[in-house]
Order: C-alpha cells, then sequence, then structure tokens
C-alpha cells in the first residue's frame, strides 16, 4: 500500500485564515479535499481567548449609557455573565481609541478623578454598522486540529483516526459538561445560556465536522477501515 | 393468565376506533343472524312442533284408538278390554262428524265435554262458556264470522238441532286461527246421528300412564281374539277353490253374487291373456272402486310417543334458522377474514408497540380475537333484535299465510340460539388466522411495519384436499341414510368440501404470482400482490367462490333436468292449456269430462286462438320395448312404457291437428298412421291393448302431462268399438296466462295441464348469470372496500413514481378480475363436483316413454360453464374499472 | 459500589450465515447502573438499535448475555421475557410510541394491566407517572389530542411507570423539533437523576452530551467511551 502523498494547495501559512484546499493523492487517484477552517475563537477553553468584540462592546454600551472605565467594564463583565473577565487596562486603552477614531468623546474627570465618556453620532453609526455586519468566520485566527490532521495524513506520526478519536472524546466529554451546567438550575439566566448554547452548537459543529473528516478518510482507500470487510447490514432503523 | 383484560380492553378500543370497519361487519354479520331468525319465526309459524301436533290429535290423553268402520259393539269391546287391562287408564269417546252447513261450508262438529281432563287442549274456549246443555253451542270465530254471530246469539243449525241453539261460547282448536269447528254439548252427536247424512267418526281417548302399554296390549287383544268378534261371516263359505288366490280379508267385504260374478270371469275369455290379474281388478273395483268404499272394521292406535318421534330434525325451525343463517355466514366470514388480515397488516406497528410493553403471544391473539368477539356477539345480538323486530313486524302479514294462531313473540330460543352460535363461531374463524399471523411476527419486524414474507405453506393444499376428500365420503354417505342426522352431516361434509377447495386458493395465488414478470406492469402488480398478500386474496376468491357455486349448480342442475325430462317428451310450450275434466260435485272428485262450457269459461279468461275439443280413448300404450341390461326393482325386465298418466290416445281431429300445427303430424294422420308426439322424427312401433301399430313419431312440443302422446286417425276409431271416449280440449293461448289469469283458470274448478312454461335454460341460465353477477359485484366491493385502504398505500407509491392516475383503476379491475377468475376456476370444478356427489346417490333411472336415463347421470352444460367462466371475470373487472375512483385519493393513514 | 441494573457481557449478535454473515456486533460490555444515563451514538448500521433491543430482551443476543434486574435473559421462557418488558425494561421510540385507541393513562398502565395489575391502581400509577412527565391534566387524552412532544413524555411516563426501572429509548426526539427535543432530554435526565436508568441511542452529539456516558459504536464494536465529568458546574472553567 503506498503511502499518500498531500499536496497542499493554498494557504498553508502559520497563521491559516482561509479554506484549506488539499489534494491527497494516492496512486493514480486523487481527491480534492476541502477542510473548512475552524472558528476558533468561539471555544475560548481550546483554543484561546476572545480577540475581538471589547471595541464594539463598549460602544454598544456607551449608546445606552455614558460611562466611566471602571463603570463599563463592569457592565459589559455582567451583561456577558462574566464570562469575559475584562482588564481595566485593556478597558482604558480601547476607550482612548474609540475617541481617538471619534467614535467616543470624553468628558473631563468628576470629583473622584474619573473620566466619563459618551458616544458620537459616528460611533452611534458605527454600532449600528457592526450589529449590521456578518461575523467573519473565515477570519480565524490559528486552527490546530486542522493543522493536526493534515500534518498527521502527510507526517504518519499518528493515524488520523486516532487524532479525530482523541479530539472527538475530548470535545464530547466537554459537550457532556456544558450540558451539565445547562442543566443547573442555578445559571438560569440568559446570558448565560446563550453561551452555553453558543458553545453547544459549536462543539456540535466540531463533533459534525470531525464526523466528515472521517467519512472522507474512509473514502480515501489507504484510510478506509472497512476495506475486505462487509459493512454491517443493520437494518433496524425505522426511517420515518 | 392475567392481562387478558388488558388485551381485551385494547381489542374494544381498536373495534370503537375502526368504527366504519366495525359497523361495517357487524352488519355484515347481523344480516345472516337476523335472517336466520326470521326464518327460523316463519318456519315455527307455519309448522305445529311434534309435542303440538300431540296435543292437537290428543288432547291430553295419551293413545287415540281410531274405531275404523266401526260396527255396534267395538267400541265397547274396547272399553271392557282396557277396564280389565288397567282399571288406572281412562276411556274417553271423541266423536267428530264433517257436517255441510248451509252459510258456513264444511264444519267440524265436536260434543265433547270441556270440563273432561282427558280431551283438554283440543279445543279451546275463547270466549264465554262450554256449551253444557241441549241448546247450547259454541263455535270457532270462522263460523260465528260467517254466521255473523256473537257470544248470547241465537242461531238455527238445523242438521244439529231442530231448537234454536244459543252461542254460550268462543272456540278454536290450539295453535289453528282457521277452521270451522261447532261444539255442541257432550255426546250431542250421539243423539243426532241418526239424523246426519254423514257419519260420526268415532275414537277412543285413553289417558293414564299405563295408556301406551295398554294400547299395544289391546292391538293384540284385537288381532287375537276381537276381530273375530266383529268381522262378517263370509258370503260363501267356504271359498270357492277357484278364487283361493283371493285375499282373505277381501273376500270377507263380498257379497254372494259378486263371488259368482268373480268365478264366472274367470272361466270366461273376458279375462284375457292374464284372468288371475282380470279377476283381482274386478274384486278391487267391486270392493274399493264404487262410491262407498266397503271395509273391515279395524282399529288403528295413535300414541303420544309416535307424535313426538315424527319430528325430523330438518323441520325443527331451530335446524332451519341455523340452516339459512350459516349459508350466508360461511360468506360473511371470508369477508371479515379478509378485512381482518388486511386491518392486521395496517396495524403491525401497534402489535409491535404491546409486544415491546410486554404484551405476550396470548395477549396479542387476544386483541385481535377480542375485536372478532366484540363484532360477532354484537353482530349476533343486533341481528337477534333487527330479525325479531322484522318477525314482529311482519306478523300480521305472516299471519295471513298461515293458519296457526301467532301469539307471543313467535320466535323461541331455540330458533335463536344456532344463528347466534355460527356468527359467533364463524367470525371467530375468519379472525383466526389474522390474529395467528399477528402473534407470530417478530416484535422487531412489526415495529418497523414489515410482515416478513410467508411461504406457501406446505399443509394447505394436502390438508385441503384431505377435507374435500371427507367431504365428499360425507356427502355421498349420509344422503344413503335418511335419518335426521344424516342431513346435518350432509351439510357438514358440504362445508367441508368448499372449505377444502377454497384453501387451496392460497398456494394457488402463491404460484400464480410466479409468472408475474411475464406480465405487463398493472398485471404483475395485480399477480405479486395475491401472492403477497394472500391471507386477504385468498379469502376474496373463496368469497367470491362460493358464490359463483350457486350459478355454475343451476346451470348444471337446470340441463340435467331438462335431459331427464326429455325421456317424457319436449318441453311444455307456456301457451299450451289442456283441460282434462271437471270437478264432479256429486262425487266429490275430478270425473266430469270436459264440455264447451268449460272451454268457454277459460276462453272468457284468456284469449284464445285455436281450440280442439277431442275425443281420448283409455287404452293400454305400449312401445314394449324392453331395455337392454336394466332391471326393474323386482328383478323383471324394464319396458319404456310409460306413456302419459292416462295411457290415453287421442283421435287426430281436425281441429287438434290445427291446434298442434305440425304438418308432419297432420300429413301422418291423413295418411291413416299412428302418430307418436315424440322428441324426433322416426319411424317406430306402438302397442295398442296388445296390438301393434306401425307409427311415425315427431318431435313436438305439447304439454306434458294430461295430453296423450298418441294419435290416431278417425278411421281407426272402429278398431277399438267397445272403448269408451272422453273428451279433453287442448287450447292454444296467443300467450302464456298471467298469474292472476292462471288463478282465475285455477278456481273454475277444472282438471287442467300447461299454461305454465318451464324456465327454459336459456332464461335460468340468464337469470343465474345476472343475479351471480350482481352478487358477486357486491361481495366484491365489500372484499375491495375492506382492503382498499391496504391496496391504496401501495398504489400511492406507484402514482408517486410516475403511474397515471387512473392506474388506480386498472389495478383493481385487473385485481377483481383474477380473483373472480380464480374463484371461478375453482369454483367450475367444486360446483360440478358437488352435483356430481349429491347426484351419484340417487339410484333409480327415469324411464321415459322416449328413453331412459340414469337418474345419477350429470349433464354439463358446457357451452354455457365456459361463456360464464370467460364473461364473467372480464364483466367484473370492467365493471370495477369503470366505477372505482381514479387517484388513491386516500390520504397516508398515519397512527397518530 | 451499586449493583448495575442492565448487565451486558461479551455481546454479539450475527445475521445471516456464510457469504451473507455481517456482525451487528461484536463483543459489547456495557453496565448500567441505577440512575445512570448511557447514550448510545454511531452512525448508521453501527449497531446501536440492535444493541437497544437486546437490552429489552426484543432480540436475542448471538453470543453473550444480557442480565436485567439479576435475570439473565437466556434462560428465560418467551412468556418471561414478555414480563422483562412488562415489569423491567420500557421503551420509548421515535414516533408513534402510543397505541392510537387507548388514551394517555391507559397507554401507560397498559403493561401493568398487561401484568395483571388490578385497572384501579394501575390507572393510579399512571396518574402519577403522568404528574412526573407535568402532563397531570391529560391522562384522558387520546394520542391524536397530543403533541409530538406531549406523546413522547407520555412514551417516558410509561417507560419508567411502575416497577420499570430502565428507560430503553430509541432516538426519541427524532421527529421532533430542537427546543421540544432539549425539553425531552431534560426529562429524561431529570427521571435519571430522580434513580431511574436510561439507555438512549441517538445519533446526534447534542442529544448524547445529556448522559453520564457516551458509548460510540463503529461497525459494531466499542470505539470510544466519554465520561461527563464528576462536577462540571465551576463557571471559573470557562474563562
Amino acid at each position: 500500500m503506498s503511502v499518500p502523498s498531500c499536496e497542499l494547495l493554498r494557504g498553508l501559512e502559520p497563521v491559516i485564515s482561509a479554506p484549506i484546499w488539499v489534494r491527497v493523492v494516492v496512486g493514480k487517484k486523487s481527491l480534492d479535499a476541502h477542510i473548512l477552517s475552524m472558528y476558533y475563537w468561539y471555544i475560548p477553553s481550546m483554543y484561546g481567548g476572545f480577540v475581538v468584540g471589547i471595541k464594539e462592546g463598549l460602544l454598544c454600551l456607551l449608546v445606552k449609557n455614558e460611562g466611566h472605565g471602571y463603570q463599563l467594564k463592569q457592565d459589559l463583565e455582567s451583561a456577558t455573565s462574566d464570562t469575559w473577565q475584562l482588564n481595566i487596562g485593556q478597558v482604558y486603552t480601547t476607550l482612548q481609541r474609540l475617541e481617538r477614531d471619534g467614535l467616543a468623546t470624553s468628558h473631563s474627570p468628576d470629583a473622584d478623578g474619573r473620566v466619563t465618556y459618551s458616544v458620537t453620532d459616528h460611533g452611534r453609526a458605527a454600532a449600528r454598522d457592526w450589529m449590521a455586519q456578518p461575523v467573519d468566520l473565515a477570519a480565524a485566527g490559528r486552527d490546530e486540529i486542522s493543522l493536526k490532521l493534515l500534518m498527521a495524513l502527510v507526517s504518519g506520526v499518528e493515524h488520523p483516526r486516532r487524532v479525530i478519536e482523541v479530539q472527538r472524546g475530548s470535545i464530547m466529554g466537554l459537550l457532556q459538561d456544558y450540558t451539565a451546567l445547562k442543566s443547573d438550575n442555578a445559571h438560569d439566566d440568559f446570558a448565560w445560556l446563550l453561551y452555553l448554547d453558543r458553545l453547544i452548537f459549536s462543539a456540535e459543529a466540531e463533533l459534525r465536522w470531525l464526523e466528515r473528516v472521517e467519512s472522507r478518510l474512509d473514502d480515501l482507500p489507504a484510510f478506509s477501515p472497512t476495506v475486505g470487510e462487509k459493512q454491517p447490514a443493520e437494518s433496524m432503523e425505522v426511517t420515518p | 393468565m392475567n392481562g387478558r383484560r388488558a388485551a381485551f380492553k385494547v381489542a374494544t378500543r381498536n373495534a370503537r376506533r375502526n368504527r366504519k370497519r366495525t359497523i361495517f361487519l357487524v352488519l355484515l354479520v347481523a344480516v345472516p343472524v337476523g335472517l336466520g331468525v326470521v326464518v327460523g319465526g316463519i318456519v315455527r309459524a307455519s309448522s305445529l312442533s311434534p309435542q303440538e301436533s300431540a296435543q292437537t290429535a290428543l288432547g291430553a290423553a295419551d293413545v287415540q284408538v281410531y274405531l275404523y268402520a266401526a260396527v255396534p259393539g267395538v267400541s265397547e269391546w274396547v272399553r271392557s278390554t282396557v277396564g280389565d287391562l288397567s282399571p288406572a287408564t281412562s276411556v274417553t269417546e271423541l266423536r267428530q262428524a264433517g257436517v255441510r252447513i248451509p252459510g258456513v261450508g264444511f264444519a267440524q262438529v265436536w260434543d265433547l265435554d270441556g270440563s273432561d281432563p282427558a280431551t283438554e287442549g283440543l279445543l279451546l274456549l275463547l270466549d264465554g262458556d262450554w256449551p253444557r246443555a241441549d241448546g247450547e253451542v259454541a263455535v270457532s270465530p270462522t263460523v260465528a264470522e260467517r254466521l255473523n254471530v256473537d257470544v248470547g246469539d241465537v242461531v238455527e243449525l238445523q242438521d244439529l238441532s231442530t231448537n234454536e241453539l244459543e252461542v254460550v261460547g268462543l272456540i278454536s282448536r290450539p295453535f289453528s286461527s282457521e277452521g270451522s269447528d261447532i261444539l255442541i254439548q257432550p255426546r250431542g252427536l250421539v243423539s243426532v246421528e241418526g239424523s246426519l247424512d254423514v257419519p260420526v267418526e268415532s275414537s277412543l281417548l285413553l289417558s293414564g300412564s299405563e295408556a301406551e302399554e295398554v294400547a299395544d296390549q289391546l292391538g293384540a287383544a284385537w288381532y287375537n281374539e276381537g276381530q273375530q268378534l266383529y268381522w262378517p261371516e263370509p258370503a260363501v263359505d267356504p271359498k270357492p277353490s277357484e278364487l283361493a288366490f283371493l285375499d282373505d280379508q277381501m273376500y270377507l267385504l263380498l257379497a254372494e253374487a259378486e263371488i259368482y260374478e268373480l268365478v264366472d270371469l274367470l272361466e270366461s275369455q273376458e279375462a284375457g291373456s292374464d284372468p288371475v290379474a282380470a279377476v283381482q281388478q274386478l274384486a278391487s273395483e267391486m270392493v274399493y272402486g264404487s262410491g262407498s268404499p266397503r271395509s273391515l272394521p279395524d282399529l288403528y292406535f295413535n300414541t303420544r310417543t309416535q307424535w313426538l318421534a315424527q319430528g325430523s330434525v330438518i323441520d325443527d325451525p331451530g335446524f332451519v334458522s341455523t340452516g339459512a343463517s350459516t349459508l350466508l355466514l360461511v360468506e360473511v366470514a371470508f369477508i371479515t377474514g379478509a378485512a381482518f388480515a388486511a386491518g392486521t397488516r395496517r396495524r403491525l406497528r401497534e402489535i409491535g408497540l404491546m409486544g415491546a410493553n410486554g404484551a405476550s403471544v396470548k395477549h396479542i391473539r387476544i386483541t385481535v380475537l377480542g375485536e372478532g368477539l366484540l363484532i360477532g356477539s354484537v353482530g349476533a345480538l343486533s341481528g337477534v333484535l333487527v330479525g325479531l323486530g322484522v318477525f314482529v313486524l311482519a306478523r300480521p302479514l305472516i299471519q295471513r299465510y298461515v293458519s296457526r294462531v301467532l301469539v307471543g313473540v313467535g320466535v323461541a330460543i331455540s330458533d335463536v340460539i344456532g344463528p347466534v352460535v355460527v356468527a359467533l363461531v364463524s367470525v371467530l374463524l375468519a379472525v383466526w388466522i389474522p390474529a395467528r399471523t399477528a402473534s407470530k411476527v417478530p416484535i422487531t419486524s412489526a415495529l418497523q411495519g414489515r410482515m416478513p414474507a410467508l411461504a406457501p405453506r406446505k399443509w394447505v393444499i394436502p390438508v385441503g384436499i384431505g377435507c374435500a376428500a371427507v367431504g365428499v365420503l360425507l356427502v355421498s354417505v349420509s344422503l344413503a341414510s335418511e335419518s335426521g342426522l344424516a342431513n346435518v352431516l350432509v351439510g357438514v361434509g358440504a362445508v367441508l368440501l368448499v372449505g377444502g377447495v377454497a384453501l387451496t386458493a392460497s398456494p394457488i395465488l402463491a404460484s400464480a404470482s410466479r409468472l408475474a414478470n411475464q406480465v405487463p406492469a398493472a398485471g404483475r402488480l395485480v399477480l405479486r400482490d395475491s401472492g403477497r398478500n394472500r391471507t386477504r386474496s385468498a379469502v376474496a376468491v373463496a368469497a367470491i367462490m362460493v358464490i359463483l357455486l350457486a350459478p355454475i349448480t343451476a346451470v348444471t342442475v337446470a340441463a340435467t333436468t331438462t335431459e331427464k325430462d326429455l325421456v317424457y317428451g319436449l318441453p311444455s310450450p307456456g301457451n299450451h292449456l289442456v283441460l282434462a275434466s271437471s270437478f264432479s260435485v256429486d262425487l266429490s272428485d275430478y270425473s266430469n269430462p270436459i264440455s264447451e262450457q268449460d272451454v268457454a269459461a277459460v276462453e272468457a279468461i284468456v284469449p284464445v286462438t285455436r281450440t280442439a275439443l277431442f275425443d281420448t280413448l283409455d287404452l293400454r300404450v305400449a312401445t314394449n320395448e324392453m331395455i337392454e341390461g336394466q332391471e326393474s326393482q323386482d328383478g323383471g325386465p324394464v319396458f319404456v312404457a310409460n306413456f302419459s298418466d292416462g295411457d290415453d290416445v287421442a283421435v287426430g281431429t281436425e281441429d287438434l291437428l290445427a291446434a298442434l300445427g305440425d304438418p308432419g303430424v297432420t300429413a301422418s294422420i291423413a295418411a291413416g298412421e299412428v302418430v307418436v308426439l315424440g322428441i324426433e322424427s322416426k319411424e317406430t312401433r306402438v302397442n295398442l291393448n296388445g296390438r301393434e301399430y306401425p307409427a311415425h313419431e315427431y318431435p313436438v312440443e305439447v304439454v306434458k302431462w294430461s295430453m296423450p302422446r298418441v294419435l290416431i286417425p278417425e278411421a281407426m276409431l272402429g278398431l277399438f268399438p267397445d272403448v269408451p271416449t272422453r273428451p279433453i280440449a287442448l287450447l292454444v293461448l296467443e300467450r302464456s296466462p298471467t298469474n292472476d289469469e292462471y288463478n282465475e283458470i285455477s278456481s273454475l274448478g277444472l282438471a287442467f295441464n300447461g299454461g305454465r312454461s318451464p324456465m327454459s335454460d336459456s332464461t335460468a341460465y340468464l337469470i343465474a348469470s345476472g343475479v351471480s353477477l350482481l352478487v358477486v359485484l357486491i361481495v366484491v366491493s365489500l372484499v375491495t372496500a375492506v382492503s382498499a385502504a391496504e391496496v391504496d398505500e401501495e398504489l400511492r407509491t406507484i402514482v408517486a413514481v410516475g403511474a397515471p392516475g387512473s392506474f388506480r383503476r386498472r389495478f383493481l379491475g385487473l385485481l377483481t378480475g383474477y380473483q373472480t377468475l380464480v374463484a371461478m376456476l375453482l369454483a367450475v370444478p367444486l360446483g360440478l363436483g358437488l352435483v356430481w356427489v349429491f347426484s351419484s346417490a340417487q339410484d333409480f333411472v327415469y324411464a321415459g316413454p322416449f328413453g331412459l336415463v340414469q337418474a345419477s347421470a350429470v349433464t354439463v352444460p358446457w357451452p354455457q360453464i365456459a361463456v360464464f367462466a370467460a364473461v364473467l371475470p372480464i364483466s367484473i373487472g370492467v365493471l370495477t374499472l369503470t366505477s372505482v375512483r381514479s387517484a388513491p385519493v386516500t390520504p397516508p393513514r398515519r397512527a397518530s | 459500589m451499586t449493583e448495575p441494573i442492565l448487565s451486558m457481557r461479551r455481546l454479539g449478535k450475527t445475521h445471516g450465515v456464510g457469504a451473507q454473515r455481517v456482525d451487528a456486533l461484536v463483543s459489547v460490555d456495557l453496565d448500567l447502573l441505577p440512575g445512570e444515563l448511557v447514550a448510545i451514538t454511531g452512525r448508521s448500521g453501527s449497531g446501536k438499535t440492535t444493541l437497544l433491543n437486546m437490552a429489552g430482551a426484543l432480540d436475542e443476543p448471538t453470543t453473550g448475555e444480557v442480565i436485567v434486574d439479576g435475570q439473565n435473559l437466556a434462560t428465560l421462557s418467551k412468556q418471561e421475557l414478555a414480563r422483562v418488558r412488562r415489569v423491567s425494561v420500557g421503551y420509548v421510540f421515535q414516533q408513534f410510541n402510543l397505541l392510537p385507541s387507548l388514551t394517555a393513562a391507559e397507554n401507560i398502565s397498559l403493561p401493568l394491566e398487561l401484568d395483571g395489575m388490578k385497572p384501579a391502581l394501575a390507572r393510579e400509577l399512571a396518574e402519577k407517572s403522568l404528574d412526573e412527565v407535568e402532563l397531570g391534566g391529560m391522562a384522558d387524552r387520546y394520542p391524536d389530542q397530543l403533541s409530538g412532544g406531549e406523546q413522547q413524555r407520555v412514551a417516558i411516563a410509561r417507560g419508567l411507570v411502575g416497577p420499570r426501572s430502565v428507560l430503553l429509548a430509541d432516538e426519541p426526539t427524532g421527529a421532533l423539533d430542537e427546543a421540544t427535543s432539549e425539553s425531552i432530554l431534560k426529562l429524561i435526565r431529570s427521571r435519571c437523576d430522580a434513580g431511574a436508568a436510561a439507555l438512549l441511542v441517538t445519533h446526534e452529539p447534542a442529544y448524547a452530551a445529556w448522559a453520564d456516558r457516551v458509548v460510540r459504536l463503529r461497525d459494531g464494536r466499542v470505539e470510544g467511551i466519554s465520561v461527563r465529568s464528576k462536577t462540571p458546574s465551576s463557571t471559573a472553567d470557562l474563562s
């Protein structure tokens, strides 16, 4: 059995930001595989923290009420049910950037020396604009698992199916934990559930993606687990 | 095992949920049961049970002793003998006289004592009181109505009393609404006997626990000593040795002069070739032939036991009601079976669910059987109620046609039990196979709504053939016996035969489905569907088959009867009427010759085109053709000699020849030939009074009975100078008389024949075909209706893949046509087989003047059957095709 | 340690013989403890339903054994197997779970009544069971008067009525929308938290995630098991 060679068509940069196209060549057969890039930033505990959104978040809070830095930090944290733990310095930096870009104006410090910010018309429009824009999922950061899989495929350090199984077990465990949290009545508030659902759906999507990758692997003759084996004829599924 | 109740609850709920189907099946069961109840009621209304017959004849007594041709003293002898034999047995004399009363007609006059326990029950007192003294009388309602009197009125009945009589009561015979009965004072007939011009019939009623034994001993005593006491001395004693062959009892009745006349005849030439026969003939005429036949006094016994033993099982209303409903319930069972087979398939998932929830095989069977039981019992119950309702409503109508008084409901429990039991049993049998199938499906398959395809069961064909063979055996063995039980066994045998053949429908459908790939799409689906859903389609085929048996056997029996009738001549034309004689008031019989007035009376009723009033001669007619190889019952040779009843010969007058309208006959008579009105044209010989004449036979349609079959030219009359002639009339009508005209002719007091055309083969065939087409259509539509839901589910898929909407019509048309065809293939041999089995038991020969035929011979009308077999499936198919809806509009049935 | 209420040992199932021979299940071991919700996932044809059918005594294993409530199913007669289905395990299917001719309460009490329980007592237990699935007022409704989610709730109530303590659910949310599905899963979860045991067959990871253990089958073999963290409730883990 020949070891398949794997030719990267485009995009394999340290930071992969576009769909990855792979041509897997086995003997004379080749298969174009389209591996979707992962939206890793939705799954903070797996791939890192949030990298976007502080600016837009603060701007949106300012549209509602003017406020000073610490107050805005707290508002933002409570609005996200404390899932965002923000650095106060990061908040001040961001507020200054907003003022620089003409989206907010600062007022003179009050008795306690706190500077209050309020939104400008331009800022109001920008907030509305942000809301109107779709999130650019393609602008993802590092995608470790895709890279790992591709590397497993190319290098043979580990069987890709094993990589998938380990990954799947991990995500499934995560999903179970999220689900367990969801059924925990102590966190019965909207934002909390919104985020949990977000995490759950993302994990689910990840699992689906793994499933798809696995199917694609099955289609590669070299990786097919069922070569020379009969597919079990399980006929008990009740189809609606 | 518990849980049956829960399973039964599911059954009742299922029945309630499929309300339409349940109501449909309940009605289907109710109709035969109701019909059975009505038929049972009618039988009960129109007949008397053995007990009731016994009461009518004996009252409360146990034995009736008829004093036949009684002479004085016999009655006293009986009384004293009974008294000697058993003092505990009481003897009551019962006197009756049939008296003609002006304004009433014949009336039965009684003189019993209403308070006598022995005669209790012979007459019932409806109103008023029993007559006890001279001058009192009780009458039956009919008499009261005709005389226009009521209780308390006074009537004059001159024969019974010179005085006026007071009507003191209304009486009637038990169970009878009609009858003219008059009851006069006790022993009243003894005093008026002399003045009556009719004899008083007398009998003695014995009552008591020993009465029947006493009757036996009394009979023996009469035979041993009594009859010698009361029989007359012979007129000539000792009996002349020449007359030794004469019966002793007959000899006792001959007068002296007659004895000598017989001796003279024996010695003369007149006696012909067989003098003994001639003497016996004359002696019989002397004793019995005259207006008042003579007889020796004798005793006849009628015991209660004899009365009770008279009833046969097949006369029992309960038996008749059961039989009537069974016939239809066989059909209902098939349709119910088809409905349940289709329903089980549709409800597979529910069955799977029950299994998954722990229902055992038995529980599942109970849910299906329970539904059947429910439908059967509700159907039977409503059938009984509807039947009773119909019977009660129709009672006034029925009362008009039956003589017994209908009291109460008029239907006994025993008339109802049979149909109800048969209904329950047949429905349970019908759902047994679907129930078994349902409980055998693996739960995992059932949950997916999949019925595993069943291989044709190997036992079906042998069991079917075995059933049929046992059925044939039972029928033929039982037909030879005459008992009531044998009649039941014949029924059981016939059902086994039909059931056995019906069983083979399933394997036939299975093997036919293997031909499916040879035919186009619609046909292929039909073959496959019938092969796959065998339970449903096989019962459909069986249901149709049972119906088809009727026309096939009817046509065959008609053809066979026609063939057998041919030995007596060609069929009677419906527009011929033969007037044979008219009623003689003096002699109370039909012995008067036909006159011009009689003919005119008929002509006044129906339009007549030709009339022939011609003479007939009482000659002994025979062709004397011995039939080779046939023996009569006493071992002698069999002759083709059975000309018409009078053995008459007609004189070929011009009128008669014109009425017959056959040129050949006319020519032969003109040529002085003897003519036989037969079935073919040929030269033959006829023996008239022992002399043979050459004759010519022509095929002529004449009235079969009363009409002489031999015609002689008038010129030949001279050959039979001493033979008396008797005129009869042949009337050729414009058309067959209507029923009213026929009834009117009947009331003229004429003995006549003809005027009715026996149903011709072709008419019978057409009617049978039409009726069976109709009934088969009904059955087919019922069967299709119950399986439509299942069929439609498959058709939905077929239409979804692009078949036109009309595919459903084509499919159902082909399906019904195919099922009818298979049913026909089974019904033809089965029907012929049934006719054959039933006729094979008849071990005699129909011998007529024109041939002979074994009674067991079956004439199969192959052309008619072939046409029927080919046309019916096609017509059923086409009718279905044109009548069903096009697209499968039935939405998929969902369980939720 | 608690005794497993359902235990499968080296369970194997083979369909057909010779060239047609197919291994639907190969040596599967699985224990189900009281209070535990175990999900079985895998692709179509991986043997999920076969496993469930054998747990519910609807199908017989080719090799290995199934022990329910301490009874080895292989030693039981057909009658006794039917009884196991009446009193030990309860099934919930994807849809059409209820007999259309029986009311909700009657559907629930059916297994009890089939087992010979007095109708009044069975009815009482059924009503209690309906209360537990929050359908208290719907006892006398017929299935066609219930929504899909309510029907599944009734089915779950039936699965755990009276002495029944093992729920076998085969894609119970397959015919339901997202939100209803979640409420059904939540219900199964809460019934397990209350002490019942459930075996859930699903191919949806999000639904399998409600389980304490997720067993992934592949070609009749256990490919992997993932276990929920015992104490997953700290929000700090997520930052």
